[in-house]
Order: structure tokens, then sequence, then C-alpha cells
């Protein structure tokens, strides 16, 4: 079997997670595979190093991904043409938008649905293409492969896709390499914490992350700790920040932007809890992140967070701050129930592993081979 | 050459390689490929890679592991049997280890004693009942024929066995051989294994004969290999006290005398050896493949919902022989403490232990929440994997645990007793609980329904148990009791 794996979406520091899932992936992948796997990258001309450059063959579309319209050709013109030259049996797209043509079977792998939920969340051409490009690739795929259950049922009921054709694939997390952390003194001090005890969020500051009814819900908590809402700022950041002081609680919230490796390590160690009220995502890393470390989780029970926590997150509905700050609260004051909750959550980061993804992702190689009845016409009569 | 030297040679050969770290990987149907550390290997004699070549080419001696660096002198010599082979031709008649010079060390390809035909001892075969072992015997046959065409199978079965293994097709792959005795009448299949059996694997002209299902003949005349199970039986009563006695006898007495003996997991041979006092290094752990190739075609969700009355229902699928072992009471208990809507399907035999289900179930007042299914046909059981919700397995004993790789295959979450084997096959996959608490089942349970990513994470996880790997593994175990006999 040769796959090729669609990789132009690339751009150094600013694809996040798939480029994350990306990296850890691929070696996974070539582990994994049965001798006689053959990989091949298609990338950009703009692709940082990486795994792509070692593990596997490498292809380069000659397209630059900093133009939109440029990625959309070189997915859907070029990189099928190269794909073909290089005859890979089946084309695997890891970042929801896939090239609609060619002559190999297509899997692609849709993070989420969020263009859809929140309008909100890309601006002008770039939620144009999504919807018009997510459902072309979803449309014209083989298999569909989804983070979650909470994304399956989203291609279901909003573009129809059908159940059959998709594969619940979980995310893995990079437990190998962390950073090592600031000491405790220098982390308080730099983010002038005192000795208060401390409660970490990490999420880009965007609506959908529902930052606004955390700091409600810190504003009812008695004593209140200091909240550290890390993630790069945008304008979102402006309306949080207005609503913390008319809420009075602009002296117990921290907004450090964006952490340096030691820093986050740092703030980990130190936190006595982690809280994400997120209103969708398509996985949910950070909690996984967080349970990994052997810290305490309240998580929103929405979309794919149920899932990914299974029982070892305190849950909450995140549309009611109530709720949230009764969680905060049972975490803050510790116990032994909280200290089966962190032990759980180290056995439950545990289960999300790497090597299980991509074990996934080939079963699903395989299936869409199987399936892909064009496959069967290309194949000479034997 | 005669067969003595071979045989010592052989073993030798066995001897490095038991002993020392070594790479070894089979590299076509007869051979295997064995590293053994460069200060094993003696000597240096002529040769050439042509010869070598056509070594390979004859089907002998595989492939070279990796790619020769310099196609002139990578394999500058190589021996057959202690000397220089003039021909080439000789070696498939030799059938002894060929060391090459390659890549500045020795490697050693050694066709070990090809097992050409075995005699597959299948007695225990009540069709649709025998449980575990029947799943053992038709996942692995077909794989065994599949894997090594050249190996001829032989099955010996009881009379309706032979009718049932006929109509799935094994006859396509091997001879079926009806001994006339039945499952149940027990001084009949008493004489049939004991003595019939090693007559006719004789006859056949096996060279050894594989036991599938723990018991075995005491004086089997050739070479044999046994598959162990589990004894749970000795730790948990199943059967009478006569019984047991006599279950004991006819497992513990061929075990001892064995040559090779094959458990599916490291726990179960760990508690065979403990229970009957045997040696733990005569095993070769072989884990089992899952679940069957289904042949039969799914009978459809909504029909099965209303036969069984399952609609509008979340469904806990347990599928397990009714027996005490097997442990389903916890299941009706913590069912009295699970939300109304879930209902838990018993699937398998009813035994004695049924009865004694019903009355728990009736005394709880929860015999509506509990579905007592008698053994079904495939389509029937496929239909009801895919309509569960999750998968519980209350036992207490377990030889290696194929159902809950089926669970797992089918995309199913499953909640299972906290057992050693079954850390061994699940992984860190299952929920695991205490059989004996109802409580700590119906928390399983309840995580085992709402955790969709356990559930997404199964089928890549089942998929790393094959009967193709199990074959391999069992072909494996044939080889050494030739060399061992």
């Amino acid at each position: 079997m040769h796959v090729g794996l669609n990789l132009i979406f690339l751009v150094p520091g600013e694809t996040g997670g798939m480029e994350v899932a990306a990296r850890e992936t691929i070696p996974a992948l070539v582990a994994a595979a049965p001798s006689g796997t053959r990989f091949t990258a298609f990338v950009n001309r703009d692709a940082g190093p990486g795994p792509w450059d070692e593990l596997i063959e490498k292809v380069v579309v000659p397209v630059r991904v900093a133009n939109r319209l440029e990625w959309v050709r070189g997915e859907q013109q070029l990189l099928p043409r190269l794909a073909m030259a290089a005859g890979v049996d089946l084309v695997h797209s890891l970042a929801s938008t896939a090239p609609a043509w060619g002559r190999f079977t297509r899997v692609v792998t849709v993070h989420d649905l969020i263009y859809r939920h929140l309008p909100g969340a890309h601006h002008g051409m770039r939620s144009l293409a999504m919807r018009v490009l997510v459902p072309l690739a979803v449309r014209r795929s083989d298999r569909v492969i989804v983070d979650s259950e909470a994304t399956k049922r989203d291609l279901v009921e909003l573009l129809g896709t059908p159940a059959a054709r998709i594969d619940v694939v979980p995310l893995g997390i990079g437990a190998s390499q962390h950073a090592d952390p600031l000491p405790e003194r220098d982390v308080r001090a730099r983010f002038r914490l005192g000795d208060r005890s401390v409660l970490l969020s990490l999420s880009a500051k965007r609506e959908h992350k529902n930052l606004g009814a955390l700091l409600e819900a810190l504003a009812a908590l008695r004593s209140r700790p200091v909240l550290i809402l890390a993630g790069y700022p945008t304008p979102h950041e402006r309306e949080l920040r207005l609503r913390a002081r008319a809420l009075g609680v602009a002296d117990d919230v921290r907004w450090p932007g964006w952490l340096t490796p030691p820093e986050l390590e740092g703030l980990w160690r130190l936190t006595s809890a982690f809280v994400f009220p997120s209103l969708y995502e398509g996985f949910g890393l950070p909690v996984l992140e967080a349970m990994a470390r052997g810290v305490p989780v309240a998580c929103s029970n929405a979309s794919s967070l149920p899932e990914v926590a299974g029982d070892a997150a305190l849950m909450f509905d995140p549309r009611d701050p109530r709720s949230i700050a009764t969680a905060l609260e049972r975490l803050l004051l510790g116990g032994p129930e909280i200290e089966a909750l962190k032990a759980a959550g180290v056995a439950r980061a545990a289960l999300f592993t790497w090597q299980r993804t991509a074990g996934a992702t080939l079963a699903s190689y395989g299936r869409a081979l199987a399936d892909d009845r064009s496959a069967h016409r290309r194949t000479p009569a034997a | 050459m005669c067969l003595a030297h071979q045989r010592d040679r052989v073993g030798d050969v066995l001897e490095d390689v038991l002993h020392y770290d070594r790479v070894e990987r089979r590299v076509g149907k007869r051979q295997r490929l064995i590293d053994i550390p460069e200060d094993h290997v003696a000597t240096r004699l002529g040769g050439s890679r042509h010869r070598v070549r056509r070594a390979i080419d004859a089907g002998v001696a595989g492939k070279v592991l990796g790619q020769p660096r310099s196609p002139a002198t990578d394999i500058e010599q190589f021996r057959v049997g202690g000397k220089v082979a003039r021909h080439v031709a000789e070696v498939p008649r030799l059938r002894v280890p060929v060391e090459i010079a390659h890549e500045g060390g020795y490697r050693t390809i050694c066709p070990l004693p090809v097992p050409e035909h075995v005699a597959l001892n299948a007695l225990f075969l009540a069709p649709g009942v025998s449980g575990g072992p029947e799943t053992y015997l038709r996942g692995l046959a077909p794989a065994l024929a599949a894997g090594f065409p050249m190996l001829r199978l032989t099955i010996v079965t009881t009379g309706s066995g032979a009718a049932f293994l006929r109509e799935l097709g094994f006859s396509d792959f091997a001879q079926l051989h009806a001994l006339r005795c039945e499952e149940g009448q027990r001084a009949r299949r008493l004489l049939a294994e004991q003595v019939l059996l090693p007559r006719a694997a004789r006859s056949a002209g096996a060279q050894l004969i594989h036991s599938l299902a723990s018991t075995a003949p005491r004086y089997p005349r050739l070479p044999a290999v046994i598959t162990l199970h589990d004894v749970t039986f000795l730790r948990i009563r199943t059967f009478g006290a006569m019984t047991t006695f006599g279950m004991r006898t006819v497992i513990a007495a061929p075990a001892r005398h064995a040559d090779v003996l094959l458990s599916g997991s490291a726990a179960a041979r760990d508690e065979v050896c403990e229970r009957l006092g045997l040696d733990p290094t005569r095993f070769l752990v072989v884990p089992h493949g899952h679940g069957r190739t289904i042949t039969a075609e799914p009978v459809p969700e909504a029909e099965l919902r209303s036969r069984y009355r399952l609609e509008g229902v979340r469904v806990v699928l347990c599928v397990a022989a009714k027996r005490p072992h097997k442990n389903q009471a916890v299941l009706v208990r913590a069912a009295a403490q699970l939300e109304a809507d879930i209902v838990v399907v018993l699937v398998g035999q009813a035994e004695p232990y049924d009865a004694t289900l019903r009355t728990i179930a009736n005394e709880l007042g929860v015999e509506d929440r509990i579905r007592f299914v008698e053994p079904v046909g495939d389509g029937e059981l496929e239909g009801l994997w895919r309509l569960a919700d999750c998968f519980a397995f209350p036992t207490l004993g377990e030889g290696f645990g194929i159902p809950l790789l089926e669970a797992m295959d089918h995309g199913l979450a499953v909640a299972c007793s906290d057992l050693p084997v079954l850390h061994e096959v699940g992984g860190d996959l299952p929920v695991f609980f205490d059989p004996h608490e109802p409580d700590d089942a119906a928390r399983a349970i309840r995580l085992a329904l709402s955790d969709k990513a356990r559930a997404a994470m199964g089928p890549a996880h089942a998929a790393l148990f094959t009967w193709e790997r199990a074959a391999q593994g069992t072909y494996s175990a044939y080889e050494r009791a030739l060399v061992a006999a």
C-alpha cells in the first residue's frame, strides 16, 4: 500500500492543534504500518521541518499556503496530479479539506465542524472556503475520520454523511517531551500569584470557549483563587477584561497571553485545578494534558468533552455559572474524592496514545480501500 | 545424513536460540530466519552468493534479512549441516540449518523439522455449545491451513462435530475424521480420546497430535501438543466431585507427558502450572485471535429488538455460558442499581446455573431488566453484537477471554472483572470492576455505556490479536514438539 499524506495545510506555527496531530501521528503510523507500506508526504513550499523530512518521502506542492487561493488550487488541482504521478493508492488529508478528485482512494480527517456551530470562528474568505471545502471533502472521500463521537454526530446531522462511512479515531497525547518547568518561585513572581492557590485554564479567547461564564463562576466563589487565562489574545479578550472588571474579579485574573513551554510546565506544577468551560470542541486535548500531569479537572459536559474526560473529571453545565462554581469549589477543597479523581485522570490520559491513533487510522485506510469501488475498477482484472 | 544427527544439529541451534538474545522472524511458509550472535557461530566454509540465492529460490533458505550491502562479497560462504553442501539441491532433503556470512557477521537460516501432518483433537466439540474451545478451533484451524498450505490437517472429532465442520466448509482444507461418540457420553468419549484418537491419528499418518481443549490422550504414541486453556473448574466448583476428579486426571497426566504445552495467556499458564504442578518453561504462550470470520448475515436490529423486547433501551450484552464461574449473578444484581432504560442481555448456553440467575432476578424484582437468550445462530449473535451499547464480562476465571476482543472489535466499550488475564488481553482499555461487588459492576457498566472514546479505541486493540499470528505461534509449537520428541 502506498499512502499519500496531504499536509498542504502546514504553516509553521499557525495551524496549532492540527499540526501537533500530524507531527505525532506520522511517526506512529510509520511504526505501526505493515511492512511494504510506503508513505509520501505532500507539503507546501513554506512547511517547516518535521517528521515528513526524515521518516518518509516528501513531495513539495509548489504553492504558498499563505495565499488562500493558491492553497485551494494546490490542494484541488496540483496535489491530485502529483499524487497520481507518485502512484499512491490512497490520499489521507489530515486537516478537514481534501482534494475532490483523483484516481486514488480518499480519506479525510475532519477535526471539527466549528464553522457550522459558531459562524464567527473564522472570517471572510476563510469562513467561505470552509463552508464549501469541508462538505466537499467529506462528500468526495471514501472514508471520514473524526476525533470524537460528538463530531461524528455533527457530520451525520449537519452534513448528512452516512454514519457507516465515518470512523472515530481519538487523538493521543504527546506526553513524550515535557519542557523543564520554571521554578515555582519564579512562576509565582512572574504572574504575581503571591501565595494564593491557582486555577488554570488554557484556551484561545474565543466566544465558544465560554470564558465569560467562567469569570461569573469565579465571582461566585467565596474564597477566590487566582485564575490564569492563558492562550493567545484575540479581539474577544477586551470584552472579557471589561466583564471581569464589572464582576469585581479583575484582581483575581491573570492574562498572560502566549506562554513559553517552561512557564506552562511550571504552572502545571503549581496549579490546584484545571478548568475548561468550552461550549464546543472537536476533541479537547488540554483536558488530557492536565490529567496526564495529575491535575484535577473540571470541564464542561458539552460536545466531545464527556467522551474524552470519561469518569476522570468533574463535569458542569457550561451555560450555568453556578454549576461551574460548585465544581470549582469541590476541586479546590480537595480531599480523598479529589485525590481519586487525580489518579483516575492519570489512568485516563494513559489511554490516549498516538500508537492507538495510528492503529485505528490504518484500519480506516483498510476499510477505505475495501469500500472504494472505483479502486476495483482501477485494478486491472487479474 | 542420519536422522539422529539431523536432530542433534537442530537441537543445538534451538538451544542457542532459546538461550541467547536473538532476532527471529519467519521469512516464508516453512522457514524462519534466526540471527544468532556472532560468537556462537563457529566456522566459515566455502560457498557463494549464487548458491545461497539458489537455495533461496529452491524455497529452502528464505530471504536474507535486509538488503545486501555489497552484492559480490556479501554472502561469501555457507554450510549446511556442518559440511559444505556441494549441491544446493541437497538442502531440502537435509532440512538442517544453513549458515551464511552476511554483513560482516553470520546468520543462520534454520529450517526446522517441518510439520507436515497434524491431527487436531476436537473431541470436545458439541456444536454451538462448547463455547471457547469451539471458537478456538474455528479460528485456528482455517488460519493454520491458510498460513501453511503444506501442512495437512486431520481433525478428529465427534459425529455431530464432523457434520457441523463439514457444513462450515472445513472439509475443503482438512480431513474430517468422526469417532462415534458425543460430548456428554462420558465413557465413550473417554474411550475415543484415550484409545481411538491415537490410533486414528497414526493411521492417518499424522506426525503429532494437537489437543485443542485441555483434555488429551495419556498415551498418544506420537509427539503431543496440548492447549491448556484454564483450570478454573478446580478453583470454582463447576462440575460434580467425580467429574472434577476425572477432569483433573485426564488433564494433568497427559499434560505432564506432553512435548509442548500451549496457553493463551501468561496468567492462565501460571495458574495452570500452580494448580497442576507443571513447569512453566514447557509452555509456549500463544495469544488467540479475536472472533470468527462472520459469514452469516446479521439479523436486522429492528427484528432483534422486537424479538427480545429491547425497544428504546440501552443494551448491556454478556456472551458466556451460564456457569457459576462466568458469574452472571453480579450483573443481575447490578441491574437493580442501573437506570431503568438499561437492559442486561445474557446470551449463552443455559446450564443449571441459569435457574439460579432467574431466582436472583425474581428476588430482586428485576426480571424485566434481564433477558435470557439461549445460544443463537451466528447471524443473530452478530446482530446482538451490533445493537449492544456495551459489553459486560463478569467472569471469575478465563484462559484468554476471546469475547472481550470480539466486543472491542465490534466497537463496544467493555466492563470486565479485574483479573490478571483480562488485563493481559484487554490492556488498559476495559473498565475493570470487582466481580464480587454489584455496586462496582454498576459503576463500571455506567462508565462503559458512556465512554465513547474507549469504544472507539477497541477495534485497533482487537486487531493486534489475529488468528494468523496464533497460527504462526502454534506452528512453531509443532516444530518444537517434533524436535523435543
